[in-house]
């Protein structure tokens, strides 16, 4: 049995003829099956448990928002602007016209499958490190795959260049989310009678998060899916600020923006994420003790 | 005083069932006898006999006893009283029962990675006799229910036309779900004076077999199209064990989708001849057991006669 301290225990990730080890701070992976009960009228007890779905895996990690560097993050593959391979993924997906879904191969510590990524967040926030999350299913495919395979062994993945990556992690400091704040114009009358509303508020932090739905097609007399389809996907920001829109409408239009996330060096490539037809959902205000009055708005895309 | 589902065994002629779920109900024809000029009555006079069904839902383990009554019920008129009295169904759940049950649905549903369940609906024409008996019983050991994601699926389809007029074989890759179903009529016939029927009168019956697969193709033509299905059942030492088949004509062609799925193609197969396979002769065994000759004489130099 093998025995493994977590800093042998890297999480890879293959795409393509990409591989790219995440900085991963924690790392979980389940495998199950649905083995179920079935009982009989007319007898106590069951008579044993079969199965009544396929086998499926998740796997879930939390990693550092890395952009620039040479490992764990900078440009993926021919992809234009810098970011770490999942959120290179992400963005690949919820833009994808194609319906066929392949996954990719994730490796933890040795135990290694094709998984379907479906779901993705980071936060940003002032004068703190970002930091990431991920979540992949198992599915399996055909009649030889499975979900899962390999066991636990050390698994270290290419040494991390620690002062290369020291400017490579998404951090507040030079993140500016101005393109996201509420604006909330006055009329003149207003300002007349007196202190108004401010015009612009000042954003302290965002929450990223975009989750995916797959359809994995099971046929008779196979385990594992035939195919799996990617069919929509839908992403949320949460925006922290000061200003509170009262204004909300009804039938809220949307537009189009983009999330521009820096590391420590302002001048470095950035880690852009689009949102296509943003559109405001809702927003919230509350007050806590030695604090200000702080607002939350949501917006929302689908894709 | 109330009872669980484990104090109440399902049992057709006299063998128990694996049922996950059983119903028994039973009806009485009554209609309300109006006189004219009356809007209200107290009278309700029975139009026919008593009567009533058992539906229940069971685990397939191997080889299925029902299933022989889909090509056997019915089949051999000549036989007359005799023949029905084979074919009738006993049942017993919980210790109610009845004499004179005749299956007239019977399905078997095949999705994916799922135990494979049959679903029956047994009518029968008489009265539930008997008292409620509570059982108390171990559930058995080393029970295998067949799993669907073991099933073998063997099919045939006649090939289509193209819009060049050329052939154009129907090739279908995946077999994503479905259900065979089978249905047949069975009328009571009774005589005079008496509520329970003397006989039964078997009807049509039908078996269709319901697939989703993949290859859309919009082809039917007026005649339908020749389709075979044929989906083998297996056990976990991969032995075929029960083998449903629908050899029949394509009818019904089914497209369809919604937002967030995939596309889905149906076709239903429906088979009409359901008569159990032709009667041969496959050796005649002579005084001493060997094969002989067919038709009388001799096996010498001269023949048969």
């Amino acid at each position: 049995m093998a025995t493994v301290f977590y800093d042998k225990a890297a999480v890879e990730l293959t795409f393509g003829s990409v591989t790219q080890k995440l900085l991963a701070t924690d790392c979980s992976l389940s495998f199950s099956n649905s083995m179920q009960p079935l009982y009989s009228i007319g007898t106590k007890g069951a008579l044993g448990q079969f199965p009544a779905a396929a086998r499926q895996g998740d796997l879930s990690f939390n990693f550092l928002t890395t952009i620039t560097g040479e490992n764990g993050g900078g440009r993926v593959g021919g992809c234009g602007v810098a970011g770490n391979i999942v959120n290179y993924l992400a963005s690949g997906i919820k833009n994808s016209t194609n319906s066929h879904a392949s996954g990719v191969q994730i490796k933890f510590a040795g135990v290694s499958g094709s998984g379907f990524l479906n779901s993705y967040g980071f936060n940003v926030g002032s004068n703190t490190i970002s930091t990431s999350s991920a979540g992949f299913t198992f599915f399996g495919s055909g009649d030889q795959v499975a979900p899962v395979s390999g066991y636990i062994a050390e698994f270290a993945g290419n040494p991390a260049q620690t002062g290369m990556l020291a400017t490579g992690v998404a951090h507040g400091r030079y993140t500016n989310l101005d393109t996201f704040r509420t604006s909330i114009a006055s009329t003149a009358a207003e300002r007349a009678i007196g202190p108004t509303a401010q015009e612009n508020g000042t954003i302290f932090s965002a929450d990223y998060s975009i989750s995916f739905n797959h359809v994995p097609v099971y046929k008779v007399g196979q385990e594992f899916p035939t195919t799996t389809f990617y069919t929509t996907a839908q992403e949320s920001l949460g925006v922290t600020e000061d200003v509170f829109n009262s204004g909300l409408a009804f039938d809220q239009s949307g537009q189009n923006l983009t999330m521009q996330v820096k590391g420590l060096n302002a001048s470095a490539e950035v880690m852009e994420v689009g949102l296509s037809g943003a559109t405001q959902v809702s927003t919230a205000m509350s007050a806590g003790m030695d604090d200000i009055v702080r607002t939350q708005k949501n917006l929302t895309s689908v894709y | 005083m109330l009872y669980t589902a484990d104090n109440a065994k399902l049992k057709i002629n006299n063998e128990e069932i694996l049922a996950s779920n059983a119903s028994i109900s039973l009806g009485a024809n009554l209609s309300p006898n109006y006189l004219m000029t009356q809007r209200h009555t107290q009278s309700q006079v029975a139009g026919n006999g008593i009567g009533g069904t058992l539906t229940f839902s069971y685990y397939l383990t191997g080889k299925d006893y029902f299933k022989t009554f889909i090509t056997g019920q019915g089949e051999r008129p000549d036989r007359g009283a005799s023949e029905l009295t084979t074919q009738k169904m006993s049942g017993n759940f919980g210790g109610l029962n009845f004499e004179s049950g005749f299956l007239t649905s019977y399905s078997v549903n095949f999705n994916q990675n799922s135990p494979a369940i049959a679903n029956a609906t047994v009518n029968f024409f008489d009265s539930v006799r008997g008292e409620f008996v509570a059982t108390n019983a171990q559930a058995p050991e080393g029970t295998e229910v067949l799993n669907i994601s073991k099933a073998v699926i063997e099919s045939d389809f006649a090939a289509g036309v193209a819009e060049d007029g050329t052939s154009a074989p129907f090739q279908v890759d995946n077999f994503i779900a479905g259900t065979y179903n089978y249905n047949s009529e069975v009328q009571p016939v009774y005589l005079m004076d008496q509520t329970i029927p003397s006989d039964v009168s078997f009807g049509t019956k039908v078996v269709n077999m319901n697939f989703e697969i993949d290859n859309p193709t919009g082809y039917l033509p007026i005649s339908g199209s020749d389709a075979k299905i044929s989906v083998n059942l297996k056990n976990t030492a991969a032995q075929t064990v029960e083998n449903f088949t629908c050899s029949g004509v394509i009818n019904t062609r089914n497209l369809s989708s919604a937002a967030g799925d995939y596309i889905k193609q149906t076709i239903n197969v429906t088979q009409n001849n359901l008569s159990a396979g032709d009667t041969f002769i496959a050796a005649i065994i002579d005084n001493l057991g060997s094969s002989g000759c067919v038709g009388i004489g001799t096996t010498g130099s001269e023949g048969n006669i």
